[in-house]
Protein backbone atom coordinates (compact mmCIF):
# COMPACT_ATOMS: atom_id res chain seq x y z
CA UNK A 1 0.00 0.00 0.00
CA UNK A 2 1.56 3.56 -0.92
CA UNK A 3 -0.12 6.19 0.69
CA UNK A 4 1.58 9.94 1.25
CA UNK A 5 1.18 9.31 4.87
CA UNK A 6 1.73 12.55 6.82
CA UNK A 7 2.74 12.27 10.41
CA UNK A 8 0.33 11.02 12.86
CA UNK A 9 1.32 14.06 15.21
CA UNK A 10 -0.99 13.65 17.95
CA UNK A 11 -2.16 16.76 20.22
CA UNK A 12 -2.43 13.98 23.16
CA UNK A 13 -0.34 10.85 23.49
CA UNK A 14 -1.77 7.78 21.90
CA UNK A 15 -3.01 5.78 25.04
CA UNK A 16 -0.64 2.72 26.04
CA UNK A 17 -2.36 -0.39 24.54
CA UNK A 18 -3.03 0.98 21.25
CA UNK A 19 0.78 1.62 21.17
CA UNK A 20 1.14 -2.00 22.73
CA UNK A 21 -1.52 -3.08 19.42
CA UNK A 22 1.33 -1.20 17.05
CA UNK A 23 4.54 -2.28 18.66
CA UNK A 24 2.95 -6.20 18.45
CA UNK A 25 2.83 -5.98 14.79
CA UNK A 26 6.33 -5.21 14.13
CA UNK A 27 8.92 -7.80 13.61
CA UNK A 28 11.84 -8.12 16.66
CA UNK A 29 14.69 -6.46 15.16
CA UNK A 30 12.94 -3.49 14.90
CA UNK A 31 11.38 -3.66 18.17
CA UNK A 32 15.03 -4.10 19.62
CA UNK A 33 15.64 -0.34 18.57
CA UNK A 34 12.59 1.20 19.43
CA UNK A 35 13.37 0.60 22.80
CA UNK A 36 15.29 3.63 22.85
CA UNK A 37 12.62 5.66 21.53
CA UNK A 38 11.72 6.62 25.33
CA UNK A 39 11.36 5.05 28.59
CA UNK A 40 7.52 3.88 28.63
CA UNK A 41 8.08 1.90 25.12
CA UNK A 42 11.64 0.33 26.66
CA UNK A 43 9.85 -1.32 29.58
CA UNK A 44 7.00 -2.07 27.56
CA UNK A 45 8.78 -4.42 24.79
CA UNK A 46 10.63 -5.28 28.09
CA UNK A 47 8.22 -6.89 29.21
CA UNK A 48 8.10 -10.43 29.73
CA UNK A 49 3.88 -10.38 28.92
CA UNK A 50 4.75 -8.10 26.01
CA UNK A 51 7.54 -10.93 24.66
CA UNK A 52 5.11 -13.85 24.57
CA UNK A 53 2.24 -12.16 22.83
CA UNK A 54 4.77 -10.95 20.39
CA UNK A 55 5.75 -14.41 19.96
CA UNK A 56 2.11 -15.67 20.04
CA UNK A 57 1.29 -12.62 17.28
CA UNK A 58 4.56 -13.86 15.25
CA UNK A 59 3.56 -18.11 15.32
CA UNK A 60 0.53 -17.02 13.51
CA UNK A 61 2.51 -14.77 10.67
CA UNK A 62 5.65 -17.21 10.74
CA UNK A 63 8.40 -14.84 9.72
CA UNK A 64 11.56 -16.22 8.70
CA UNK A 65 13.63 -18.37 11.47
CA UNK A 66 17.07 -17.80 12.57
CA UNK A 67 19.30 -20.75 11.64
CA UNK A 68 21.71 -21.58 14.56
CA UNK A 69 24.56 -23.54 14.97
CA UNK A 70 27.93 -24.17 17.48
CA UNK A 71 31.30 -24.45 15.58
CA UNK A 72 32.82 -27.60 15.95
CA UNK A 73 35.63 -26.52 18.01
CA UNK A 74 36.14 -27.05 22.09
CA UNK A 75 36.20 -22.88 21.98
CA UNK A 76 33.97 -22.27 19.24
CA UNK A 77 31.00 -20.25 19.11
CA UNK A 78 27.31 -20.01 18.78
CA UNK A 79 26.93 -18.82 15.08
CA UNK A 80 23.39 -17.96 13.77
CA UNK A 81 21.88 -16.09 10.69
CA UNK A 82 19.06 -15.29 9.14
CA UNK A 83 17.04 -17.74 7.01
CA UNK A 84 15.42 -14.49 4.87
CA UNK A 85 18.88 -13.31 4.05
CA UNK A 86 20.06 -17.33 3.12
CA UNK A 87 17.39 -16.76 0.43
CA UNK A 88 18.12 -13.59 -0.61
CA UNK A 89 21.84 -14.01 -0.52
CA UNK A 90 23.40 -14.16 -4.14
CA UNK A 91 26.95 -14.97 -4.61
CA UNK A 92 27.92 -11.61 -4.24
CA UNK A 93 25.82 -10.64 -1.17
CA UNK A 94 27.43 -12.44 1.92
CA UNK A 95 25.41 -13.06 4.75
CA UNK A 96 26.07 -11.33 7.79
CA UNK A 97 26.38 -13.69 10.97
CA UNK A 98 26.03 -13.27 14.62
CA UNK A 99 28.11 -15.25 16.99
CA UNK A 100 28.33 -15.82 20.82
CA UNK A 101 31.06 -16.83 22.82
CA UNK A 102 29.91 -20.01 23.96
CA UNK A 103 33.27 -21.63 25.51
CA UNK A 104 32.80 -25.26 25.77
CA UNK A 105 28.37 -25.28 25.64
CA UNK A 106 26.56 -27.24 22.79
CA UNK A 107 23.09 -26.69 21.82
CA UNK A 108 20.74 -29.26 22.95
CA UNK A 109 17.59 -27.61 21.77
CA UNK A 110 15.58 -24.59 20.46
CA UNK A 111 12.03 -23.33 21.66
CA UNK A 112 10.10 -20.17 21.19
CA UNK A 113 13.82 -18.09 20.30
CA UNK A 114 15.90 -19.63 23.42
CA UNK A 115 18.50 -22.04 22.84
CA UNK A 116 19.28 -24.56 25.56
CA UNK A 117 23.09 -24.61 25.98
CA UNK A 118 24.43 -27.67 28.03
CA UNK A 119 28.57 -28.11 28.95
CA UNK A 120 30.46 -31.13 29.14
CA UNK A 121 28.85 -34.46 28.40
CA UNK A 122 27.64 -35.88 30.60
CA UNK A 123 26.53 -32.23 31.59
CA UNK A 124 28.01 -29.84 33.55
CA UNK A 125 25.72 -26.81 33.32
CA UNK A 126 22.49 -25.71 31.73
CA UNK A 127 22.79 -22.25 30.22
CA UNK A 128 19.87 -20.45 28.08
CA UNK A 129 20.77 -17.91 24.89
CA UNK A 130 18.37 -15.52 22.85
CA UNK A 131 19.92 -14.95 19.79
CA UNK A 132 17.60 -12.10 18.78
CA UNK A 133 18.23 -9.90 21.63
CA UNK A 134 21.76 -11.22 22.47
CA UNK A 135 21.00 -12.08 26.14
CA UNK A 136 21.87 -14.63 27.93
CA UNK A 137 20.72 -16.69 31.51
CA UNK A 138 23.56 -17.51 34.27
CA UNK A 139 24.66 -21.21 34.20
CA UNK A 140 22.64 -23.56 36.50
CA UNK A 141 24.50 -26.52 37.70
CA UNK A 142 23.12 -29.70 36.29
CA UNK A 143 23.10 -31.74 39.27
CA UNK A 144 20.59 -34.47 38.81
CA UNK A 145 21.15 -38.05 40.65
CA UNK A 146 19.50 -39.86 37.71
CA UNK A 147 22.62 -40.76 35.74
CA UNK A 148 21.63 -41.82 32.43
CA UNK A 149 24.84 -41.83 30.95
CA UNK A 150 25.77 -40.83 27.67
CA UNK A 151 23.26 -43.08 25.32
CA UNK A 152 20.36 -40.26 25.51
CA UNK A 153 17.27 -38.93 24.21
CA UNK A 154 16.61 -35.21 24.83
CA UNK A 155 15.09 -32.47 24.29
CA UNK A 156 14.38 -28.28 25.43
CA UNK A 157 10.07 -27.12 25.30
CA UNK A 158 7.99 -24.66 27.10
CA UNK A 159 4.90 -25.45 29.20
CA UNK A 160 2.19 -23.14 28.26
CA UNK A 161 0.09 -23.63 31.07
CA UNK A 162 2.70 -23.37 33.94
CA UNK A 163 4.93 -20.45 31.67
CA UNK A 164 7.69 -22.63 32.11
CA UNK A 165 10.76 -23.61 30.09
CA UNK A 166 12.10 -27.20 30.54
CA UNK A 167 14.60 -29.96 29.73
CA UNK A 168 14.14 -33.54 29.25
CA UNK A 169 16.20 -36.35 29.45
CA UNK A 170 15.84 -40.27 29.53
CA UNK A 171 18.10 -43.32 28.01
CA UNK A 172 17.79 -44.72 24.84
CA UNK A 173 16.96 -48.05 24.63
CA UNK A 174 20.31 -49.11 23.41
CA UNK A 175 21.80 -47.49 26.65
CA UNK A 176 24.35 -49.34 28.53
CA UNK A 177 22.27 -48.44 31.52
CA UNK A 178 21.62 -51.79 33.52
CA UNK A 179 20.06 -49.87 36.94
CA UNK A 180 16.23 -50.59 35.36
CA UNK A 181 15.27 -47.71 37.88
CA UNK A 182 17.66 -45.65 35.89
CA UNK A 183 16.38 -47.12 32.83
CA UNK A 184 12.68 -46.48 32.82
CA UNK A 185 12.38 -43.75 34.17
CA UNK A 186 13.04 -39.61 31.92
CA UNK A 187 13.89 -36.90 34.08
CA UNK A 188 12.57 -33.70 33.68
CA UNK A 189 14.55 -30.26 34.84
CA UNK A 190 12.02 -27.37 34.91
CA UNK A 191 13.92 -24.08 35.05
CA UNK A 192 13.01 -20.94 37.52
CA UNK A 193 14.28 -19.36 40.45
CA UNK A 194 13.82 -22.85 42.37
CA UNK A 195 14.88 -25.29 39.48
CA UNK A 196 14.64 -28.52 40.34
CA UNK A 197 14.53 -32.37 38.89
CA UNK A 198 11.91 -34.92 38.60
CA UNK A 199 11.28 -38.34 37.44
CA UNK A 200 8.74 -39.01 34.99
CA UNK A 201 6.81 -42.14 33.79
CA UNK A 202 8.87 -43.94 30.88
CA UNK A 203 6.54 -44.70 27.78
CA UNK A 204 5.27 -48.12 28.29
CA UNK A 205 5.31 -49.23 24.34
CA UNK A 206 9.04 -50.18 23.75
CA UNK A 207 11.24 -47.65 21.41
CA UNK A 208 14.66 -46.89 20.19
CA UNK A 209 16.02 -43.61 18.55
CA UNK A 210 18.22 -44.53 15.70
CA UNK A 211 20.09 -41.29 14.56
CA UNK A 212 19.00 -37.32 16.27
CA UNK A 213 17.99 -37.87 19.61
CA UNK A 214 16.96 -34.11 19.82
CA UNK A 215 13.55 -33.33 20.67
CA UNK A 216 11.46 -31.01 18.23
CA UNK A 217 9.15 -28.93 19.98
CA UNK A 218 6.18 -28.27 18.96
CA UNK A 219 2.57 -27.03 20.26
CA UNK A 220 3.62 -27.50 23.76
CA UNK A 221 5.14 -30.82 23.23
CA UNK A 222 8.48 -32.58 22.30
CA UNK A 223 8.15 -34.85 19.25
CA UNK A 224 10.92 -37.78 18.52
CA UNK A 225 10.47 -40.55 15.87
CA UNK A 226 11.83 -43.95 16.93
CA UNK A 227 11.25 -47.31 16.34
CA UNK A 228 9.88 -50.39 17.92
CA UNK A 229 12.67 -52.37 17.98
CA UNK A 230 10.54 -55.55 19.12
CA UNK A 231 8.80 -55.88 16.21
CA UNK A 232 11.69 -54.14 13.93
CA UNK A 233 14.31 -56.53 11.45
CA UNK A 234 17.15 -55.09 10.10
CA UNK A 235 15.69 -54.53 6.73
CA UNK A 236 12.35 -52.88 7.83
CA UNK A 237 11.59 -50.65 10.72
CA UNK A 238 8.29 -50.05 12.57
CA UNK A 239 8.77 -46.40 12.91
CA UNK A 240 6.61 -43.91 15.04
CA UNK A 241 6.48 -41.03 16.44
CA UNK A 242 7.50 -40.63 20.65
CA UNK A 243 5.69 -37.60 21.76
CA UNK A 244 5.74 -36.00 24.74
CA UNK A 245 3.70 -33.28 26.49
CA UNK A 246 5.42 -30.63 28.78
CA UNK A 247 2.06 -29.68 30.92
CA UNK A 248 0.97 -33.28 31.62
CA UNK A 249 4.28 -34.67 31.69
CA UNK A 250 2.97 -37.98 30.05
CA UNK A 251 4.39 -39.80 27.00
CA UNK A 252 2.64 -41.00 23.66
CA UNK A 253 2.59 -42.01 20.38
CA UNK A 254 1.73 -41.17 16.93
CA UNK A 255 1.60 -42.77 13.42
CA UNK A 256 4.23 -41.15 11.02
CA UNK A 257 2.67 -40.29 7.30
CA UNK A 258 1.90 -43.45 5.42
CA UNK A 259 4.14 -44.14 2.31
CA UNK A 260 3.68 -46.87 -0.31
CA UNK A 261 6.67 -47.67 -0.94
CA UNK A 262 8.86 -50.10 2.06
CA UNK A 263 11.87 -48.60 0.87
CA UNK A 264 11.05 -45.45 2.60
CA UNK A 265 10.71 -47.07 5.84
CA UNK A 266 14.08 -48.27 5.91
CA UNK A 267 16.29 -45.28 6.28
CA UNK A 268 14.54 -42.85 8.26
CA UNK A 269 15.30 -39.15 7.62
CA UNK A 270 15.36 -36.84 10.92
CA UNK A 271 12.58 -34.95 12.14
CA UNK A 272 11.90 -31.13 11.76
CA UNK A 273 10.04 -28.24 12.64
CA UNK A 274 8.53 -26.99 8.75
CA UNK A 275 6.53 -23.52 9.57
CA UNK A 276 5.94 -24.27 13.17
CA UNK A 277 4.59 -28.24 11.96
CA UNK A 278 6.15 -31.24 12.58
CA UNK A 279 8.18 -32.33 9.03
CA UNK A 280 9.66 -35.31 7.58
CA UNK A 281 11.22 -35.43 4.22
CA UNK A 282 11.01 -38.80 2.59
CA UNK A 283 13.91 -39.36 0.34
CA UNK A 284 13.07 -41.57 -2.86
CA UNK A 285 16.18 -41.88 -5.23
CA UNK A 286 14.39 -44.77 -7.09
CA UNK A 287 11.18 -42.47 -8.59
CA UNK A 288 11.42 -39.32 -10.60
CA UNK A 289 11.54 -37.35 -7.48
CA UNK A 290 14.54 -36.58 -5.09
CA UNK A 291 12.42 -36.27 -1.74
CA UNK A 292 8.91 -35.94 -0.48
CA UNK A 293 8.10 -33.53 2.15
CA UNK A 294 5.44 -34.46 4.99
CA UNK A 295 3.84 -31.86 7.48
CA UNK A 296 1.88 -32.46 10.18
CA UNK A 297 -0.87 -29.72 10.33
CA UNK A 298 -2.59 -30.52 13.33
CA UNK A 299 -0.10 -32.01 15.66
CA UNK A 300 -1.78 -34.27 17.37
CA UNK A 301 -4.52 -35.29 14.34
CA UNK A 302 -2.67 -38.37 12.94
CA UNK A 303 -4.92 -37.85 9.53
CA UNK A 304 -3.59 -33.96 9.40
CA UNK A 305 -0.35 -35.46 7.80
CA UNK A 306 0.02 -33.71 4.50
CA UNK A 307 2.30 -34.18 1.32
CA UNK A 308 3.70 -30.64 0.84
CA UNK A 309 5.82 -31.08 -1.91
CA UNK A 310 8.31 -33.24 -4.12
CA UNK A 311 11.32 -32.21 -4.90
CA UNK A 312 11.77 -33.24 -8.81
CA UNK A 313 15.35 -35.08 -10.22
CA UNK A 314 15.92 -32.44 -12.73
CA UNK A 315 16.33 -29.40 -11.00
CA UNK A 316 20.54 -29.49 -10.24
CA UNK A 317 20.18 -31.37 -6.86
CA UNK A 318 22.21 -34.22 -7.68
CA UNK A 319 20.12 -37.17 -6.88
CA UNK A 320 20.70 -39.53 -3.81
CA UNK A 321 20.79 -36.87 -1.48
CA UNK A 322 19.81 -36.71 1.77
CA UNK A 323 17.60 -32.82 1.90
CA UNK A 324 17.12 -31.06 5.09
CA UNK A 325 14.11 -28.66 4.77
CA UNK A 326 13.98 -25.95 6.96
CA UNK A 327 11.46 -23.22 5.74
CA UNK A 328 9.26 -21.97 3.28
CA UNK A 329 8.96 -18.01 2.88
CA UNK A 330 5.63 -16.40 1.82
CA UNK A 331 7.02 -16.25 -1.97
CA UNK A 332 7.20 -19.95 -2.28
CA UNK A 333 10.88 -20.07 -1.62
CA UNK A 334 11.83 -23.44 -0.04
CA UNK A 335 15.42 -23.00 1.98
CA UNK A 336 17.02 -26.33 2.54
CA UNK A 337 20.05 -28.09 3.68
CA UNK A 338 21.56 -30.69 0.97
CA UNK A 339 22.92 -33.25 3.69
CA UNK A 340 25.27 -34.65 1.24
CA UNK A 341 27.01 -32.28 -0.10
CA UNK A 342 26.79 -28.97 2.70
CA UNK A 343 25.42 -26.61 0.59
CA UNK A 344 22.10 -24.44 1.77
CA UNK A 345 19.63 -24.49 -2.12
CA UNK A 346 17.25 -22.32 -2.44
CA UNK A 347 14.58 -23.70 -4.80
CA UNK A 348 11.37 -21.85 -5.99
CA UNK A 349 7.98 -23.58 -6.03
CA UNK A 350 6.07 -21.95 -8.45
CA UNK A 351 8.83 -21.51 -10.74
CA UNK A 352 9.63 -25.00 -10.28
CA UNK A 353 13.74 -24.36 -10.20
CA UNK A 354 16.73 -23.77 -8.47
CA UNK A 355 17.51 -20.32 -7.52
CA UNK A 356 20.74 -20.21 -5.58
CA UNK A 357 23.41 -22.16 -4.17
CA UNK A 358 25.24 -21.10 -0.60
CA UNK A 359 27.89 -23.43 0.96
CA UNK A 360 27.18 -24.14 4.46
CA UNK A 361 30.88 -23.38 6.04
CA UNK A 362 30.40 -25.54 9.16
CA UNK A 363 29.10 -28.57 7.33
CA UNK A 364 28.63 -31.28 10.29
CA UNK A 365 27.50 -29.37 13.00
CA UNK A 366 24.14 -29.84 14.11
CA UNK A 367 21.60 -26.72 13.31
CA UNK A 368 18.34 -25.85 15.00
CA UNK A 369 15.94 -23.66 13.70
CA UNK A 370 15.02 -20.47 16.32
CA UNK A 371 12.16 -18.00 15.55
CA UNK A 372 13.16 -14.86 16.70
CA UNK A 373 11.55 -13.31 19.93
CA UNK A 374 11.96 -11.29 22.95
CA UNK A 375 11.59 -14.00 25.33
CA UNK A 376 14.27 -13.18 28.11
CA UNK A 377 16.34 -16.22 29.42
CA UNK A 378 17.24 -14.71 32.80
CA UNK A 379 13.39 -14.08 33.31
CA UNK A 380 12.84 -17.90 33.45
CA UNK A 381 15.56 -18.47 35.36
CA UNK A 382 13.97 -16.11 37.97
CA UNK A 383 16.50 -13.12 37.54
CA UNK A 384 16.99 -10.08 35.58
CA UNK A 385 18.32 -9.81 32.36
CA UNK A 386 21.75 -9.85 31.73
CA UNK A 387 23.10 -8.20 28.54
CA UNK A 388 25.55 -9.63 26.40
CA UNK B 1 -29.64 -12.81 4.13
CA UNK B 2 -32.53 -12.98 1.28
CA UNK B 3 -32.23 -9.13 0.77
CA UNK B 4 -29.16 -9.57 -0.63
CA UNK B 5 -30.52 -12.28 -3.14
CA UNK B 6 -33.49 -10.15 -4.04
CA UNK B 7 -31.05 -7.12 -4.32
CA UNK B 8 -28.98 -9.19 -6.93
CA UNK B 9 -31.98 -10.48 -8.72
CA UNK B 10 -32.90 -6.96 -9.01
CA UNK B 11 -30.09 -5.53 -10.21
CA UNK B 12 -30.27 -7.97 -13.02
CA UNK B 13 -33.42 -6.18 -14.20
CA UNK B 14 -32.52 -2.45 -14.21
CA UNK B 15 -30.67 -0.98 -16.80
CA UNK B 16 -27.22 1.15 -15.90
CA UNK B 17 -28.32 4.57 -17.07
CA UNK B 18 -30.33 4.04 -13.34
CA UNK B 19 -27.91 4.24 -11.46
CA UNK B 20 -26.84 8.05 -12.71
CA UNK B 21 -30.37 8.38 -11.05
CA UNK B 22 -29.75 7.40 -7.67
CA UNK B 23 -28.28 9.61 -5.59
CA UNK B 24 -29.40 9.42 -1.63
CA UNK B 25 -28.08 11.04 2.00
CA UNK B 26 -26.40 8.35 3.58
CA UNK B 27 -24.28 9.55 6.32
CA UNK B 28 -24.90 12.82 6.65
CA UNK B 29 -23.52 13.28 2.64
CA UNK B 30 -24.95 12.78 -0.63
CA UNK B 31 -23.28 9.65 -2.08
CA UNK B 32 -23.87 7.82 -4.91
CA UNK B 33 -26.48 4.79 -4.17
CA UNK B 34 -27.03 1.73 -5.72
CA UNK B 35 -30.65 1.17 -7.70
CA UNK B 36 -31.89 -1.99 -6.58
CA UNK B 37 -31.90 -0.10 -2.86
CA UNK B 38 -33.66 2.51 -4.16
CA UNK B 39 -36.24 0.02 -5.99
CA UNK B 40 -36.37 -1.76 -2.42
CA UNK B 41 -36.91 1.56 -0.69
CA UNK B 42 -39.74 2.15 -3.09
CA UNK B 43 -41.49 -1.32 -2.85
CA UNK B 44 -42.07 -0.54 0.39
CA UNK B 45 -39.32 -3.08 2.31
CA UNK B 46 -36.64 -0.15 3.74
CA UNK B 47 -33.75 -1.59 4.74
CA UNK B 48 -33.79 -1.15 8.89
CA UNK B 49 -31.92 1.89 9.89
CA UNK B 50 -30.36 3.11 13.17
CA UNK B 51 -29.65 6.51 14.42
CA UNK B 52 -25.74 7.39 15.40
CA UNK B 53 -25.35 10.74 17.70
CA UNK B 54 -21.97 11.84 17.06
CA UNK B 55 -20.18 14.58 19.66
CA UNK B 56 -21.24 17.74 18.05
CA UNK B 57 -24.92 16.22 18.78
CA UNK B 58 -25.18 15.75 14.79
CA UNK B 59 -27.55 12.83 14.16
CA UNK B 60 -26.40 9.92 11.41
CA UNK B 61 -28.67 7.40 9.70
CA UNK B 62 -26.85 4.41 8.80
CA UNK B 63 -28.27 0.86 7.96
CA UNK B 64 -28.24 -1.23 10.53
CA UNK B 65 -26.83 -4.15 8.96
CA UNK B 66 -23.71 -1.92 8.02
CA UNK B 67 -22.57 -1.39 11.23
CA UNK B 68 -23.60 -4.83 12.90
CA UNK B 69 -20.97 -6.37 10.47
CA UNK B 70 -18.41 -3.91 11.22
CA UNK B 71 -18.69 -2.27 15.01
CA UNK B 72 -18.61 -4.93 17.34
CA UNK B 73 -19.90 -2.21 20.32
CA UNK B 74 -22.96 -1.47 18.12
CA UNK B 75 -23.65 -5.21 17.09
CA UNK B 76 -23.65 -6.17 21.06
CA UNK B 77 -26.01 -3.14 21.74
CA UNK B 78 -28.58 -4.54 19.59
CA UNK B 79 -28.03 -7.80 20.21
CA UNK B 80 -28.44 -7.31 23.67
CA UNK B 81 -32.06 -5.49 22.85
CA UNK B 82 -30.34 -1.92 24.75
CA UNK B 83 -31.23 0.24 21.31
CA UNK B 84 -34.75 0.42 20.46
CA UNK B 85 -35.45 1.12 16.73
CA UNK B 86 -38.15 4.11 17.25
CA UNK B 87 -36.54 6.21 19.62
CA UNK B 88 -33.18 5.58 20.57
CA UNK B 89 -29.90 7.08 18.66
CA UNK B 90 -26.72 5.66 19.90
CA UNK B 91 -24.73 8.35 21.45
CA UNK B 92 -20.49 8.26 20.29
CA UNK B 93 -19.28 11.36 22.67
CA UNK B 94 -15.90 10.25 22.02
CA UNK B 95 -16.00 10.74 18.03
CA UNK B 96 -16.94 14.25 16.28
CA UNK B 97 -19.18 13.82 13.37
CA UNK B 98 -16.23 14.63 10.69
CA UNK B 99 -15.06 11.06 11.58
CA UNK B 100 -17.65 9.53 12.69
CA UNK B 101 -18.87 9.98 8.70
CA UNK B 102 -15.35 8.82 7.59
CA UNK B 103 -16.27 5.43 9.49
CA UNK B 104 -19.76 5.04 8.61
CA UNK B 105 -18.52 5.68 4.78
CA UNK B 106 -16.06 3.14 5.67
CA UNK B 107 -18.15 0.41 6.78
CA UNK B 108 -20.62 1.09 4.16
CA UNK B 109 -18.28 0.98 1.54
CA UNK B 110 -16.94 -2.56 2.89
CA UNK B 111 -20.64 -4.25 3.21
CA UNK B 112 -21.41 -3.28 -0.27
CA UNK B 113 -18.47 -3.87 -1.94
CA UNK B 114 -17.22 -6.87 -0.70
CA UNK B 115 -17.16 -8.86 -3.47
CA UNK B 116 -15.01 -6.78 -5.56
CA UNK B 117 -11.45 -7.83 -6.21
CA UNK B 118 -8.86 -7.62 -3.88
CA UNK B 119 -7.28 -4.77 -5.63
CA UNK B 120 -9.91 -2.29 -5.94
CA UNK B 121 -10.32 -2.74 -2.31
CA UNK B 122 -7.04 -1.98 -1.51
CA UNK B 123 -6.84 0.94 -3.53
CA UNK B 124 -10.15 2.67 -1.86
CA UNK B 125 -8.40 2.08 1.69
CA UNK B 126 -5.52 4.15 0.43
CA UNK B 127 -7.74 6.72 -0.79
CA UNK B 128 -9.61 6.80 2.48
CA UNK B 129 -6.90 6.88 4.62
CA UNK B 130 -5.23 9.59 2.88
CA UNK B 131 -5.88 12.33 5.77
CA UNK B 132 -4.28 14.50 7.70
CA UNK B 133 -2.17 14.29 10.74
CA UNK B 134 -5.18 14.50 12.99
CA UNK B 135 -7.54 12.92 10.84
CA UNK B 136 -5.53 9.55 11.16
CA UNK B 137 -5.56 9.77 15.12
CA UNK B 138 -9.15 10.59 14.81
CA UNK B 139 -9.60 7.43 12.75
CA UNK B 140 -7.81 5.21 14.82
CA UNK B 141 -9.78 6.41 18.26
CA UNK B 142 -12.84 6.18 16.70
CA UNK B 143 -12.24 2.20 15.43
CA UNK B 144 -11.20 1.47 18.78
CA UNK B 145 -13.89 2.78 20.70
CA UNK B 146 -16.46 0.84 17.95
CA UNK B 147 -13.93 -1.98 17.90
CA UNK B 148 -14.32 -2.31 14.03
CA UNK B 149 -11.66 -5.39 13.74
CA UNK B 150 -10.61 -4.49 10.08
CA UNK B 151 -10.22 -0.38 10.05
CA UNK B 152 -8.16 -0.79 13.16
CA UNK B 153 -6.05 -3.47 11.27
CA UNK B 154 -5.95 -1.02 8.39
CA UNK B 155 -4.96 2.22 10.15
CA UNK B 156 -2.25 -0.40 12.17
CA UNK B 157 -0.62 -1.58 8.71
CA UNK B 158 -0.37 1.97 7.75
CA UNK B 159 1.52 3.32 11.24
CA UNK B 160 3.57 0.13 11.02
CA UNK B 161 4.22 1.25 7.45
CA UNK B 162 4.99 4.67 8.85
CA UNK B 163 7.64 3.66 12.03
CA UNK B 164 9.66 1.26 9.30
CA UNK B 165 12.92 3.46 8.16
CA UNK B 166 12.12 6.26 10.16
CA UNK B 167 15.22 8.35 12.67
CA UNK B 168 14.41 8.04 16.33
CA UNK B 169 13.70 12.01 16.62
CA UNK B 170 11.10 11.62 13.95
CA UNK B 171 9.05 8.58 15.53
CA UNK B 172 8.97 10.69 18.88
CA UNK B 173 7.54 13.66 16.75
CA UNK B 174 5.05 11.15 15.20
CA UNK B 175 4.01 9.73 18.45
CA UNK B 176 4.31 13.05 20.34
CA UNK B 177 6.92 12.13 22.82
CA UNK B 178 8.38 15.05 24.11
CA UNK B 179 10.20 13.97 27.14
CA UNK B 180 11.99 10.33 26.14
CA UNK B 181 13.35 9.83 29.88
CA UNK B 182 16.66 8.80 29.64
CA UNK B 183 19.41 10.31 31.69
CA UNK B 184 21.73 11.63 29.22
CA UNK B 185 24.30 8.76 30.21
CA UNK B 186 21.77 6.70 29.02
CA UNK B 187 21.13 9.02 25.89
CA UNK B 188 24.95 8.41 24.70
CA UNK B 189 24.85 4.74 24.94
CA UNK B 190 21.79 4.44 23.02
CA UNK B 191 24.00 6.56 20.71
CA UNK B 192 26.36 4.12 20.44
CA UNK B 193 24.41 0.75 20.23
CA UNK B 194 22.40 2.16 17.20
CA UNK B 195 24.27 5.15 15.62
CA UNK B 196 22.33 4.59 12.59
CA UNK B 197 18.87 5.24 13.90
CA UNK B 198 19.93 8.36 15.53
Amino acid sequence: MTTRMKHLECEDNLPIDLIREILLRLPVRLLLQLKIVCRSWNSLISSPEFANHQLQRSTLTQPPPLLCWKVPKRAGDVMHCSSQSLILDRQHQPTTFGSHPADGKVIWGSCNGLLCLLQGYPFDTLTLLNPSTRSVSPSVPFECSHKCGKLVFFGFGYDILHDQYKFVMGCRGSSLITDSKVRSGAIVFTFGANPFWKTVDHPVFPYDIHGTSNGIFVSGTLNWIVYDPTISTSYEFEWFLLTFDLETELFGRLRLPVTRSRYDLSEMPPLQLHNNCLSVCYPTPHKPIICTLWIMKEHGVESSWTKLLAIPFDVGISPYVSVASLYISQDHNLLALNQSDGNFFVYNLRQNQLVSRVPYEHFGACLFLCQESLVSPSHYCGLKTIQV
Amino acid sequence: MELLCIRQWISGLLPTWLSAWCIKPVGGALVRQEPEYILLALMGSPLKKIMLCSSEKEIFSVEEQVMVQHSVIINNMIEDGSYNHEESKIPLDCVDSKTLKKVIDYCTHHTHHHNDNQEDLEAWDAQFLNVDSNGLYDLLMAANYLEIRNLLDLIYGTIKNMIKGKKIDEIRRIFNIKDHGFTPEEEEQNRKEYPHFY
